[in-house]
């Protein structure tokens, strides 16, 4: 019976090869893929790419968004997600360099008449970010309460 | 999407040839063959574009355009080329050295999965959570405005996650996407992230090669390529964004170079630059530089009993000296780094500082074990995106530690549990420490994978030599 030692360092060999064994094949199936992929998108404009990701619906909104607020300009963010998707950050990262004023949850908002009130000067453009790869709802603030109004009522 | 996004492989260039620059002033690195001196050039180069763009900006108010970034890129190139040049090489032709097939292998592995990173980073728009949240949302700000203090960062009422995280990856980025004049949507800054995939492996295979020997060095880099945390899957990997894979080549590179014997204080200099930069990457690498400069002088130093001759004391200072002349820059990135902070008002983040209780600490750090160490096993061991690497890792390390032993082996795995033991205070103040576990754990492993892959590597070779017997 061969001493411990060198067996256990045996085991230990045997181990680190299997793991090459299944994980090296693995890699480079993975990495084969990704190269195939990338072929296939060797032309793809990054507006195309986004749409082929984030699904058209997204991208229209976002662009639609990035019109209404100028490059330099401010907007309110609402997060209007029934879960934390984390939408509200790729909304905010879509729309940068402009700057977010967050209103935090659509659900904790106050009733319409005093968050008029309270809404900050400057923005003209609420946001509503909706979940994650869900287009966001673009409104200006006039709509934006009146949008609250109707469904207080 | 990727023809647009090639001239970020001219910002990968730019970020290599300036750090090759720096790499002509430290003799440990000009002497390292071509692929890893690249390595650690392409890490050095980004910790002095970043590094000086930062600083630049912040004290100079400097704007982050293409002429600065050119300039301050310049500025390393033509100072190795002109060392380079006084040195005058003499023309001594050196055998080349034959490749053993399992090198070559190895090779050929490193450079497939390398190629689909990067074919996979500049083709899909980035979508993963802190990529966008934080890092490419910052770097965004800073070149609309063109420095590190932009509006949105410098007043509080604005909507920014983690406004106080240190900037030096969306610096780069910014680097990157003014050299290559992107649009909005184009994302050649991909391209800085992709390359950390084989700079880690090649920093691996450079200081393991080093304690354990080219076979062992081999198959410890096999075995942590096909890692699929470091290429396509999960948070921190090298095809999104996060700060966490960049954070473990500068923590690891940085302290691998200082504990290399015959150190000059130009290579302690180099080594110092690495950690800034990983000072100036994440909130830990504060802490992980520390660790870094505190582990390398200890290992150094040697033992305290030659302290007793004057002989002893003169080495022991001779020895010390390129961990002082590391602790320079290191200790000028806190300094700006507290500098630029107190600019910038702290919102949307956990503030640890704030949560810090010592007299609480010891208590939840163990009361909350229970909860925590399920949650680091379960997400060690995850096969989605470690593979098999840590159950082959620990039987290899429980194997072969004797041999890892006696070639630094302490000091490795004690670099290798620094990012944990980060982690685990920070689970020790934080009001929900499952949920941050869960969701940082892997990358606290990832940003020790340096020293702990080299440590497998001197485990390896220890179970070759026991095998053979």
């Amino acid at each position: 019976m061969p001493p411990l030692q060198p067996l256990f360092a045996r085991v230990a060999l045997a181990l680190i090869a299997a793991h090459l064994a299944v994980a090296l094949p693995l890699a480079l199936g993975r990495s084969a893929k990704r190269l195939v992929a990338a072929a296939r998108q060797l032309d793809e404009t990054p507006a195309e790419a986004r749409r082929r990701v984030f699904g058209a619906a997204y991208v229209a909104a976002i662009e639609e968004a990035r019109r209404a607020i100028p490059v330099d300009g401010i907007y309110l963010l609402v997060d209007a997600q029934s879960g934390e998707e984390g939408a509200q950050d790729w909304v905010r990262f879509d729309l940068a360099p402009r700057r977010a004023l967050f209103l935090g949850k659509l659900a904790d908002l106050p009733p319409p008449a005093k968050l008029k009130r309270r809404l900050p000067g400057g923005a003209r453009v609420v946001v509503l970010a909706t979940g994650n790869r869900k287009p966001p709802r673009v409104l200006d603030r006039a709509s934006f309460v009146r949008s609250l109004e109707g469904r207080s009522e | 999407m990727i023809a647009g996004s090639l001239p970020g492989l001219l910002g990968v260039a730019l970020f290599a040839a300036a750090g090759a620059g720096l790499a002509e002033l430290a003799p440990a690195l000009r002497r390292l063959p071509l692929p890893r001196r690249l390595a650690y050039a392409y890490l050095l180069g980004v910790c002095w574009v970043g590094g000086a763009l930062y600083a630049a900006s912040h004290l100079f108010a400097l704007p982050l355009r293409r002429p600065a970034i050119l300039a301050l890129a310049a500025a390393p190139i033509l100072g190795g080329a002109l060392a380079r040049w006084r040195r005058r090489p003499r023309a001594v032709v050196v055998p080349a050295r034959r490749r053993s097939a399992l090198d070559t292998a190895t090779a050929a592995v490193v450079a497939c999965v390398s190629l689909a990173v990067f074919a996979q980073a500049l083709s899909e728009p980035l979508d993963d959570w802190d990529g966008r949240m934080t890092w490419s949302t910052q770097a965004a700000y800073l070149r609309h405005e063109g420095t590190v203090l932009p509006t949105a960062l410098a007043r509080g009422r604005w909507f920014v996650t983690h406004p106080q995280y240190p900037l030096l990856l969306p610096l780069g980025q910014v680097a990157v996407q003014e050299l290559a004049g992107a649009g909005r949507d184009e994302q050649p800054f991909r391209a800085l992230y992709a390359a950390f995939y084989p700079v880690l492996l090649l920093v691996v295979w450079d200081g393991a090669r080093r304690r354990a020997g080219a076979r062992a060095a081999a198959l410890a880099v096999l075995a942590v390529a096909p890692v699929p945390l470091l290429s396509f899957v999960g948070e921190g990997r090298a095809t999104g964004a996060y700060s966490d894979l960049p954070l473990a080549c500068l923590y690891g590179a940085g302290l691998l170079l200082l504990l290399r014997p015959r150190l000059r204080p130009l290579d302690g200099l180099a080594a110092g630059l690495l950690l800034a930069g990983a000072a100036l990457a994440k909130n830990e690498g504060a802490f992980l530089a520390a660790a870094a400069l505190l582990l390398a002088a200890l290992a150094r130093a040697g033992p305290f009993r030659r302290l007793r001759t004057s002989r002893g004391r003169h080495r022991l200072a001779r020895r010390l000296a390129p961990v002082a002349a590391a602790t320079v820059p290191v200790v000028a990135a806190l300094l700006l780094l507290a500098s630029w902070r107190a600019g910038v008002p702290n919102r949307h983040d956990e503030g640890y500082a704030a949560l810090l209780d010592p007299v609480r600490l010891p208590v939840e750090a163990v009361a909350r074990l229970p909860v925590l160490v399920p949650i680091a096993l379960e997400r060690t061991f995850l096969s989605a995106t470690w593979g098999t690497y840590w159950w082959m890792g620990v039987v290899v390390l429980a194997a072969g530690w004797r041999g890892a032993r006696r070639r630094r082996g302490a000091v490795l795995a004690w670099a290798a549990a620094a990012p944990l033991a980060v982690g685990w205070l920070a689970y020790s103040v934080h009001w929900a420490p499952a949920y941050v576990a869960g969701v940082t754990w892997e990358r606290l492993l990832l940003q020790g994978l340096v020293p702990a892959a080299v440590l497998l590597a001197a485990a390896l070779r220890g179970c070759l030599a026991r095998a053979a017997t």
